[in-house]
């Protein structure tokens, strides 16, 4: 009973949050007129790489060909002490105006970007991971909404460039939903992320209030934070794509969400005076709402953990008392029932799942992809909460245990 | 653009959109539900003008009452209704008043379709394997969802087989009356009662077919 009351509360809070995003960005799709540029200034990119020899010639030369007057274009490639051919790979790209730096590796991509900081000349200065490719309009779209003064940062859309497998296509359906909630988090002013991936920020934020936090997990959070408690502006285009590549392995995803979530963690913690009444939505709504997300899921994913396996238990001992055979069982029912067991909480879950299925496909329409994610979608909501679920628990276990966290 | 300030008029109205659309899906949800508990009901009747029919067939066959083609089905299908009334029990709850009068009327139809089978086996000598079942799924009885996983076994794998569960919870005077008679009450559950031998707490298979 008392869980049948849980779960309901949290749909009911699925729903809320749901219908509140998709009723903001509906609210405000005057938002989503192209900003044009009055003017077109100088802007520097920093692109750090460490042993990123496969994916840097993509990298460099996505930002080659973007469409932006290639004198108010700056490309720094700054090499964070790389074991393999990336520095080599760099160089090649100097005859091309390319600004090419090596430093000592000091582990943390704050290093190399504040590194790079110092060899930007741009008003406007922005980041490109090395394993990242950007759309040749993306800069032009992005540029316009600094035409606001009180705008420090304005974010791309960030989407998963190829999904070969399962963990992939997971992905690129979470970066897709991650497409819609940004853009409904900057009607908020809300953005909490300003993303590695060409994030494009006013230079003189850093000038005036300090660089990246070098030895952050997630300078990128930290960042967008300090702009939120200045009482600064995050915008987001939601048609300027960038392209990433998502983690192919479980193991590898599992080290990028540990440092995100611990990350997240750490600097929530560190910038709590933003939680309140003072900070509006994102004091109040935003921020709170993330928490209680993760509480509901974690504790969602241990009841189901917990059941599976008294289930798989009773289902052992069920099948061992008629010496494993299960043959009797496959046999048709001799009312040939067709009964669906359709209860109130189905059928809200699955109310549930076309509003995901909805800010998906906004995301699809209004970023301009024209990808499929009809079996992806499929894919994600059966075990893209588990794994959410998963990574915070191993999240706050870290933090808890104050394990260290590779970079 | 709504900026930084909280909009509580557009909060007040997303609270009650959700809300009705919340009660939309437990309204209809229960309504969908619900037509699964008159399909059930339907079933029911639809069993109970079998059980009357064959009863009747027995009577007029003067030349060959034995010869009884129907007796199998409706036993097989009285048992797999116990199936469906599980179902219901998990979407609503076992307490459900309307899930609880289903399982009474269930027992009343099996029970009559027990006392004809105890009828035709005594009249036409015939060898007619019978089990009853008293169970609770209240929490009270540990093993019992692991008897009826047996007997659901051997339901399926032996065709003549008889079996007959009932809610040893239920109250109802009939069922009363065969819970007092096999002392179902003062014993352990899970009851088996093979051709007429109680057995009271878990038995395993083997025994039950050492029994049959």
């Amino acid at each position: 009973m008392l869980w049948s009351i849980f779960v309901y509360i949290a749909v009911y809070f699925g729903l809320f949050t749901g219908i509140f995003f998709l009723f903001t960005f509906f609210e405000n799709m005057d938002g989503l007129k192209e900003r044009k540029p009055k003017r077109f200034p100088k802007v520097s990119i920093i692109v750090p790489a460490y042993n990123e020899e496969d994916t840097l010639k993509g990298t460099v030369y996505s930002l080659l060909n973007l469409d932006y007057p290639k004198d108010k274009l700056e490309i720094v490639v700054v090499d964070d002490g790389s074991k393999d051919k990336t520095l080599e790979i760099a160089r090649q790209f100097e005859k091309k105006g390319v600004m090419v730096f090596t430093k000592i590796n000091q582990g943390g991509k704050g290093y190399a970007l504040n590194f790079g900081l110092t060899k930007c000349s741009g008003e406007f200065v922005g980041c490109l991971d090395a394993d990242s490719f950007v759309q040749t309009n993306a800069l032009k779209k992005m540029i316009g909404y600094f035409d606001d003064e009180r705008v420090m940062a304005v974010t791309p859309s960030i989407k998963v460039w190829k999904d070969n497998n399962i963990l992939q296509k997971i992905q690129k359906v979470e970066y897709l939903m991650g497409v819609f909630l940004r853009k409904s988090f900057s009607y908020l002013d809300s953005i909490h992320v300003t993303p590695g991936p060409f994030t494009i920020y006013r230079k003189k934020f850093f000038d005036n209030y300090g660089g990246y936090d070098s030895g952050n997990l997630t300078e990128d959070i930290e960042v967008a934070l300090r702009i939120q408690r200045q009482g600064f502006r995050i915008e987001n285009c939601m048609d300027a794509n960038v392209y990433t590549v998502g983690p192919r392995t479980l193991k590898t995803l599992q080290r990028q969400r540990n440092r995100w979530y611990v990350g997240f963690l750490e600097n929530v913690v560190n910038y709590r005076d933003l939680f309140g009444l003072k900070h509006g939505n994102l004091g109040l709504l935003i921020l709170p709402g993330a928490f209680i997300s993760v509480a509901l899921s974690i504790t969602l994913f241990s009841y189901t953990i917990i059941r599976g396996i008294f289930n798989s238990i009773d289902w052992f001992f069920n099948l061992s008392s008629v010496g494993f055979d299960f043959y009797p069982f496959l046999a048709r029912n001799s009312l040939d029932n067709t009964l669906i067991d359709f209860n109130p909480l189905r059928l809200l879950a699955v109310f549930s799942l076309f509003l995901g299925l909805a800010m998906v496909l906004i995301s699809k329409k209004y970023s301009k992809e024209d990808c499929k994610v009809g079996f992806s979608y499929f894919v994600y909501i059966i075990v893209y909460w588990l794994l959410f679920a998963f990574w915070w628990i191993v999240a706050i276990n870290i933090k808890l245990f104050k394990r260290k966290i590779a970079w | 653009m709504e900026g930084k300030k909280i909009n509580k008029l557009k909060i007040f109205s997303i609270f009650i959109t959700t809300t009705f659309i919340f009660s939309v899906g437990i309204f209809f949800g229960n309504v969908i539900t619900n037509s699964q508990l008159d399909r059930i009901s339907n079933l029911q009747q639809d069993l109970r003008t079998q059980t009357l029919s064959l009863e009747l067939q027995y009577a007029l066959a003067s030349q060959e009452p034995c010869n009884l083609t129907n007796l199998d089905i409706i036993g097989d299908e009285l048992y797999d209704m116990s199936e469906l009334l599980a179902n219901m029990e998990g979407s609503l709850g076992k307490l459900n008043p309307d899930v609880l009068s289903l399982k009474e009327y269930y027992s009343l139809l099996e029970i009559k379709h027990w006392l004809f089978l105890e009828k035709v086996s005594k009249e036409c000598n015939a060898d007619i394997p019978i089990i009853l079942y008293f169970y609770s799924n209240l929490g009270d009885c540990e093993k019992c969802e692991r008897q009826g996983y047996i007997l659901t076994y051997l339901k399926r794998s032996e065709e003549n087989l008889n079996v007959f569960s009932f809610d040893a919870n239920i109250d109802n005077s009939v069922l009363n009356g065969l819970k007092e008679i096999n002392k179902v009450e003062e014993g352990e559950l899970p009851v088996l009662i093979i051709n007429g031998k109680v057995h009271e707490g878990f038995t395993e298979l083997e025994e039950i077919k050492e029994n049959l």
